[in-house]
């Protein structure tokens, strides 16, 4: 069995080594990608979304339906893990009084506490500056769930701290609703689902769009922060009870 | 995990594609001057690789659930051993 799927996996990569050779060249600006559909993107994105960030805007207003899609995807991961593990949810004891360490190491503590506050900060800028430098929803969304997932390593995982599965559950379908609220509302205006244009607020059309991006990438960083944190509490919490049986 | 690690490497074929010689990020470097196709290279594979990086997250976290069912339902990893005990 393993011989035939390692026979098969050696003829499909001399395939496709040999097919490498009719790729066009890597930089060329004439290839077939860089010529048919992306220079209206280019050329029209920054002036038409408002965002100088050409990649946010054609995740977040071009193609925000299939963001949304995403969004809908990483929120089912989370209960399907929810639904493998979570045969009850885990309760963790309460913080005890006297500082103990359970790792034994006052510099993890220390470095922990020091790294905390510029981490968040960061994470949030990232979700909010996302339409014009580097960053966006998915980003900032994972920098904050990293951020609380490394104090829960540094404490003990069995040290109740920081959202609980329920909460971080709470935290994913508020991220979802956000998401597919802000959709229904530009119905309710008369647009289409997800045109932010159509919304009634006092300022150029481009600005609008850029509120709305903002919007919905708030949506997408709680809804990603949330399901990492369910899964990271899931996957630990079965752990435990592994160990105490 | 190991499908973890071809989806990036699918990822970072993918994005090479987008690359042109001499233009730089996608990101407007000014707001008045208009932005030129020749400028900035292809802004669209990476938004599909970023739906690519949130599928194989998701995947990934829920094939290591699956792994830890497995492994508290019948005490090991092994595809051999996992086999037999199924046939019993």
């Amino acid at each position: 069995m393993k011989k035939t799927a390692g026979l098969i996996l050696i003829i499909a990569a001399a395939i496709l080594f040999r097919a490498v050779d009719t790729l066009p060249t890597i930089g060329d600006p004439q290839s077939p990608s860089a010529t048919h559909v992306s220079p209206r993107y280019i050329e029209n994105g920054p002036k038409e979304t408002g965002a100088a960030n050409m990649v946010t805007g054609v995740l977040a207003d071009y193609r925000g339906f299939d963001t949304l899609g995403e969004t809908t995807v990483i929120f089912t991961a989370g209960l399907a893990c929810l639904l493998l593990l979570g045969a009850t949810w885990p309760n963790r004891q309460a913080q005890p009084d006297s500082m103990e360490w359970p790792f034994g190491s006052a510099v993890l503590e220390a470095a922990v506490r020091f790294a905390t506050p510029f981490m968040l900060l960061f994470a949030t800028y990232v979700v909010i500056h996302g339409h014009d430098t580097p960053g966006g929803g998915f980003q900032g969304g994972v920098l904050y769930a990293t951020t609380l997932i490394l104090i829960k390593l540094t404490r003990g995982t069995s040290i109740k701290w920081g959202p609980s599965p329920q909460r971080a559950l709470l935290i994913a379908s508020s991220g979802v609703a956000l998401f597919a609220g802000i959709g229904f509302l530009s119905l309710f205006f008369g647009g289409s689902y997800l045109d932010y244009g159509v919304l009634p607020l006092p300022f150029p059309s481009s600005t609008i769009r850029t509120i709305g991006t903002l919007g919905i990438e708030i949506g997408v960083a709680l809804t990603v922060a949330g399901v990492l944190l369910l899964v990271f509490e899931m996957l630990t919490a079965w752990h435990e009870k592994e160990d105490s049986q | 995990m190991a499908m973890n690690i071809l989806q990036v490497a699918v990822i970072i074929f993918f994005i090479t594609i987008a690359v042109k010689d001499q233009a730089t990020v996608p990101i407007a470097q000014s707001h008045d001057q208009p932005t030129l196709s020749s400028h900035y290279i292809n802004p669209l594979p990476h938004a599909l690789m970023l739906t690519a990086i949130v599928v194989s997250i998701s995947t990934t976290g829920v094939a290591l659930a699956l792994a830890v069912r497995i492994h508290r339902r019948y005490g090991t990893l092994e595809e051999t051993e996992l086999l037999s005990k199924l046939r019993e």
